[in-house]
């Protein structure tokens, strides 16, 4: 299955929403994106990249940090969990963008099946709830990380 | 009592080469250090003193191996022993144990060099782990995967020859951890680090005849094909505790320095985190320790490396997210 990057924008009231699905890898070459981006205020949308490696975080990191030399204003919105992890290990993972909601990931026994959750960040009182309902089935979900490391990057 | 053996002597016919070695156990928790003594005590067949405090630090070579409860030493005993084996080239090994409060000095741990062998405490000291830890620092008996999982366990191994192949690797990884029977997210960890090992197995690794980095300077999306007979040997292995994976390449350039080098820039999280030279970002072990419950780096230098991931697989993700993690270089034959 082809997992390379991929993308598609949409221009609403002089904001760009750019959703950005597939793997962040040596090989995504974000020019022809940052090229596209024809507006100053930008939100990403990551819900759907699935992988990111060592390689990827450095171009990604070069994306973010010419978006900030463009005077890009620019909101990571609906971060998927694996990018969540890049938050948390990479300082400056988001550039000077702010963080607007995360996907955090549930486990429902009963389904055996791993869920996500949206957690909107602009929230005044941001916390993992240990325990939802599954969607699906109604079960308690758990949350299948460490609530603390998971959001440590809110906290810096 | 028999000398010392020297780590390059040849053993004697029957020659046990363990026996004589010294071993100095510190563990401030009496009910633990007694458990680690009585599993060490018929594996060292030399001398094992067990100590509650460290008191002086012994002078480099009295012990073969200085074993200490990191957690239960004072801050004075911590900086004392950062400071004594911050020096890589000792004679004597400092192996750490810990349920987690060595977390906040990686960056100092690391970057100190005193941190070459840290065994985790979650809840229990894993006895076979040790054994297997103590084992290998003594004997220099260091590689294969194998160690590390229960005698009768199945290893797949396959082979890399160039770059291209990596896609193939992650797609047999992640067959291979979806058919034994883990969650997506453990299988999504598990192929993050078989691409960070083999990535580093193909273009960090090879040297030419000058000893010079051959491909390290490329870009890692860049075509490169390894010379017949410099293969990189990647396996799998699982037991139902653990899923596993270990590179090999038949280098073994990697120096000690070099991995707790990066390790530590990593976790300092400076603005050096990412590097800018060409080639690669420098973060490569660093999300491979993140990926792993126990990274384990067995060299012989200038003949072969073999990194090894090893993933507790008993419990949810959450579990091996809470989880302190272990980490050992050994340097072999």
């Amino acid at each position: 299955m082809d997992g390379s990057l991929k993308w598609q924008l949409t221009d609403e009231a002089g904001v760009t929403r750019a959703f950005l699905a597939g793997e962040i890898t040596e090989d995504s070459d974000f020019t022809t994106l940052l090229a596209e981006l024809s507006t100053q205020s930008v939100v990403l949308d990551l819900s759907e990249i699935r992988r990111i490696n060592s390689c990827g975080v450095r171009e990604w990191i070069n994306f973010v940090n010419s978006l900030d030399r463009n005077a890009t204003a620019f909101v990571l919105e609906r971060c998927s969990v694996p990018i969540v992890n890049q938050l948390n290990m990479i300082s400056n993972f988001s550039g000077k963008g702010r963080v607007g909601s995360i996907f955090a990931p549930y486990f429902c026994p009963q389904c055996d099946k791993e869920r996500a959750r949206l957690i909107d960040l602009a929230s005044p009182d941001v916390r993992i709830q240990e325990v939802v309902p599954c969607p699906t089935c109604g079960a308690d979900m758990e949350f299948d990380d460490v609530p603390d490391r998971f959001l440590s990057f809110v906290a810096t | 009592m028999t000398p010392p053996l020297h780590p390059d002597a040849e053993p004697a016919a029957g020659h046990d080469p363990l026996r004589g070695q010294r071993v100095l156990l510190i563990d401030g928790d009496g009910a633990q250090r007694d458990v680690t003594a009585r599993t060490l005590r018929p594996v060292v067949a030399g001398e094992l003193d067990a100590r509650e405090t460290l008191g002086d630090v012994p002078p480099d070579g009295e012990y073969d191996l200085v074993m200490a409860n990191y957690d239960a030493l004072t801050p004075t005993e911590r900086s004392a022993l950062i400071e004594s084996f911050s020096r890589l080239q000792r004679k004597s090994r400092l192996l750490l144990t810990s349920a987690g409060k060595c977390k906040e000095e990686f960056h100092r741990l690391f970057g100190e060099h005193a941190l070459t062998n840290l065994l985790a405490k979650n809840g229990e000291l894993d006895a076979e782990d040790l054994i297997v830890t103590v084992q290998k620092i003594l004997r220099r008996d260091v590689f294969g995967i194998e160690k590390y999982f229960v005698w009768g366990a199945q290893t797949v191994t396959t082979r890399l020859t160039h770059s291209s192949d990596k896609s193939r690797l992650l797609s047999e990884a992640e067959a291979y951890a979806t058919n034994v029977g883990v969650r997506p997210r453990m299988v999504s960890l598990f192929c993050m680090v078989a691409d960070e090992l083999v990535t580093n197995a193909i273009f960090n690794a090879p040297r030419d005849a000058g000893g010079q980095h051959r491909y390290a300077h490329l870009p890692r999306g860049e075509d490169v094909a390894l010379d017949p007979g410099e293969d990189v040997e990647v396996k799998f292995c699982c037991d139902g505790r653990r899923l596993g994976i270990a590179a090999t390449d038949p280098f073994g350039s990697l120096t000690q320095e070099r991995l707790l080098d990066y390790l530590a820039k990593c976790f300092r999280k400076g603005e050096d985190q990412i590097d800018s030279k060409p080639g690669g970002a420098g973060l490569g072990f660093y999300y491979i320790f993140e990926g792993v419950s126990h990274l384990v780096a067995n060299i012989s230098m200038g003949k072969r490396t073999e990194m090894i991931g090893l993933i507790d697989i008993r419990g949810s993700y959450r579990d091996f997210a809470g989880s302190t993690k272990s980490f050992n270089i050994f340097m072999g034959e």
